[in-house]
């Protein structure tokens, strides 16, 4: 439930959640902080969705399309090469 | 008979750029960087080819230093962001007072005084739509639009962040802001993000 902090050093939504995201960046945290977060997000569910959900928006920004090796069709390549090859003759 | 002289092949293709090979080397990691940022084959066959046009036509401009594809790379990131610059004209919707809210204070608009989520702004639970193509370039669409709605420091970050995959140190470098101010934008970016998408997409 949210409201309720039984401890003082627990961190509130906006400090769990900005501890979140640095732990997400790879950002070493505190031991205390560590302790803070895990409680946290033990008692809250908003803040357990956020984590979820901004782990789920870096993978979407950094590669946003979970398919398989792609590359161009060997038709368009071949444009791309003739293209530059046209140029090159400028 | 005439002695051909080698020598200057060697030292030619060590210091200029070689185009006549681009496509056979590069075109493969091009194409799916671009893939990877844009999730559409199409756009990214274009993008790739506008950097192959880019290229040729800043020729002189290459330096030995950097390498081909290094070069390339960077050229085509800078297209993918002009893409995205341009293509902003996408419908999301964010609230007005998160519109207002702008640069002064956002998390006062998702925390209330005691840091506690405001009711109407705390995180749902999301719908997981489906994963057809259509729905997976939609949903991409939806998050460019919301990125674009980011204020403009938290765009670049993202920008430098997630497009040119650069470290958190360097970015700070290269904005000239500290690593607490950086976190700080970060975090605010992600709130609005998030909620931008819960609103446009994950919800009903
Ligand atoms: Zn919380």
């Amino acid at each position: 439930m949210m409201g309720t902090h039984k401890h003082t050093w627990m961190p509130c939504c906006k400090d769990a959640t900005m501890l979140a995201e640095k732990q997400l960046q790879h950002q070493r945290l505190s031991l205390g902080q560590r302790i803070g977060l895990r409680l946290h997000l033990l008692f809250c569910i908003f803040c357990r969705r956020y984590v979820m959900q901004s782990r789920a928006i870096d993978k979407y920004l950094g590669n946003q399309t979970p398919q398989t090796e792609i590359t161009p069709d060997e038709s368009v390549k071949l444009q791309w090469e003739t293209m530059i090859a046209e140029r090159m003759k400028k | 008979m005439q002695v051909e002289k080698s020598p200057t092949t060697v030292q030619v293709s060590m210091t200029t750029a070689n185009p006549t090979r681009w496509v056979k080397l590069y075109a493969d990691d091009l194409f799916k960087f671009a893939v990877a940022k844009v999730a559409d084959n199409g756009l990214a066959q274009d993008l790739v080819q506008e950097t192959f046009l880019s290229a040729l036509q800043a020729l002189e401009q290459f330096r030995a230093e950097s390498s081909e594809k290094t070069w390339l790379m960077a050229i085509l990131k800078n297209k993918i962001i002009d893409h995205f610059r341009k293509s902003s004209k996408v419908p999301v919707t964010i609230s007005i007072e998160e519109d207002k809210a702008g640069d002064s204070d956002p998390h006062h608009f998702f925390f209330n005084e005691k840091g506690h989520w405001r009711r109407e702004m705390a995180p749902k639970a999301w719908v997981s739509g489906s994963s057809s193509q259509q729905d997976q370039v939609d949903f991409f669409t939806i998050l460019r639009g919301c990125m674009n709605k980011l204020t403009s420091i938290g765009r670049k970050v993202f920008d430098l962040k997630y497009l040119e995959e650069k470290e958190s140190a360097d970015i700070c470098k290269d904005l000239s802001i500290s690593s607490s101010n950086y976190w700080v934008i970060i975090h605010r970016a992600k709130l609005q993000l998030r909620a931008c998408l819960e609103k446009n997409w994950f919800s009903n």
